[in-house]
């Protein structure tokens, strides 16, 4: 055996918890000096071990606190009941969640009409007829479907009337005030005023002459 | 076996007192192995409590025709190595014990001084060499606790014993008997 196949045989035999020599290990470490110093403290290594294995160890749960160890971890740990109990009060609660998730969806994206339906009303409102056109439905309601025929059939061929002229209603085309003008109707923009912006107390003051003049009122 | 079976079979049940019983049972096996490999009793216990946990959490995984004890031993290395990973920037060896004298050192200074340089190996040597002569697990448990050959334990064993003897010599450590090594 050389230093090679001592080594081998170190390695072969180092799942050996406590082995010995062989004879032709110990007759090579016997001549050689570095292959017995090895094989010392291959010696030594074992009996570090005993020692090792044999010296007491902390006592489990003494570095944490006082309260035993055991009951520590069995109270962290859940029965399969209450595992189900767990698991069933976390699908209720993002259940609860999805709810209030989608019903905030739908507030926040529904139609303005939807939202507002007294806007809808208004504009549904019933306008009343004026006295010549009622008296007129009236007669048609009562009067055989021959002379209703043919009034629908007069009516169609009236001539199509146009656009009023002259002036709107001032309330529909007004606009709002502005922040910082003033609400005197005299300083309100006249609805044929063609740049549409308001028209001041000075311009109106400078210009005033002209009202006289002019065959329309300056101020609506 | 059979009562170990018995035992996870109640705990799977729910009881409160088989999971003590569980914890009774195996807390210094999980907890001696924790402590040689990470080297620190409050990260043992830490990590201890953390492989009861997760063994429970998995116990109805666990295959009744294998032994419990390699099957908690896996989880316990998994979190130790989880752990190690955790303070990988903190070296296990905190203490440069290479200026020490030569002196004639007790048994438990000899398992202490062990205990720092199992420390100090890589950690697929020390789990092996914590497994082997800690545990007195085979090799074929050792390889399948680890996820690897058989032969590769072999090899981690025989390097970690190398360097331990080694580093025993180079601190010129004596036995009790006052006889010293010395260098070849």
């Amino acid at each position: 055996m050389n230093c090679t196949d001592f080594e081998a045989w170190l390695l072969a035999t180092s799942d050996v918890r406590q082995r010995t020599l062989s004879a032709e290990a110990e007759e090579h470490q016997a001549q050689c000096a570095a292959c017995r110093g090895r094989w010392q403290a291959e010696a030594l290594l074992d009996e570090a071990i005993q020692a090792w294995k044999s010296a007491p160890l902390p006592k489990f749960g003494a570095a944490t606190d006082s309260s035993p160890m055991t009951a520590r971890i069995s109270a962290g740990m859940r029965s399969p009941r209450q595992k189900q109990l767990g698991w069933g009060s976390s699908l209720a609660l993002a259940t609860a969640c999805l709810v209030l998730v989608m019903a905030s969806w739908r507030l926040a994206f529904q139609p303005e009409a939807k939202r507002s339906p007294s806007v809808a009303t208004a504009a549904d409102a019933v306008v009343p007829l004026s006295e010549s056109v009622s008296t007129l439905f009236a007669g048609l309601q009562a009067a055989p479907p021959s002379v209703v025929a043919e009034a629908a059939r007069r009516m169609e061929q009236l001539p199509v009337l146009p656009k009023a002229a002259g002036r709107p209603e001032a309330t529909e085309s007004t606009p709002p005030p502005m922040p910082g003008t003033t609400t005197d109707p005299s300083a309100v923009v006249p609805s044929w005023w063609p740049l549409g912006d308001p028209i001041r107390d000075k311009v109106h003051a400078a210009f005033g002459f002209l009202e006289n003049a002019l065959p329309l009122p300056l101020s609506g | 076996m059979d009562d170990d079976a018995a035992l996870v079979t109640r705990c799977l049940r729910g009881e409160a007192e088989a999971l003590r019983a569980f914890v009774r049972r195996f807390e210094r096996l999980v907890f001696s192995l924790c402590y040689r490999l990470l080297g620190d009793q409050h990260e043992a216990e830490d990590v201890t409590q953390e492989t009861f946990y997760r063994a429970f959490r998995h116990l109805r995984h666990w295959d009744a025709r294998r032994p419990l004890r390699p099957w908690l031993l896996k989880i316990a290395v998994n979190r130790c190595r989880t752990a190690s990973s955790r303070r990988a920037r903190q070296p296990l060896v905190t203490e440069d014990c290479s200026h020490w004298s030569v002196e004639r050192r007790s048994t438990s200074d000899l398992a202490e001084e062990l205990q720092r340089l199992i420390a100090g190996l890589r950690p697929e040597y020390r789990q092996s060499f914590v497994l082997f002569y800690e545990h007195h697990l085979s090799l074929e448990e050792i390889a399948q606790i680890l996820d690897c050959p058989t032969g590769t334990v072999k090899t981690w064993l025989y390097r970690a014993r190398r360097e331990l003897a080694a580093q025993l010599q180079q601190r010129n450590v004596v036995n009790e008997e006052g006889h010293e090594l010395h260098r070849f």
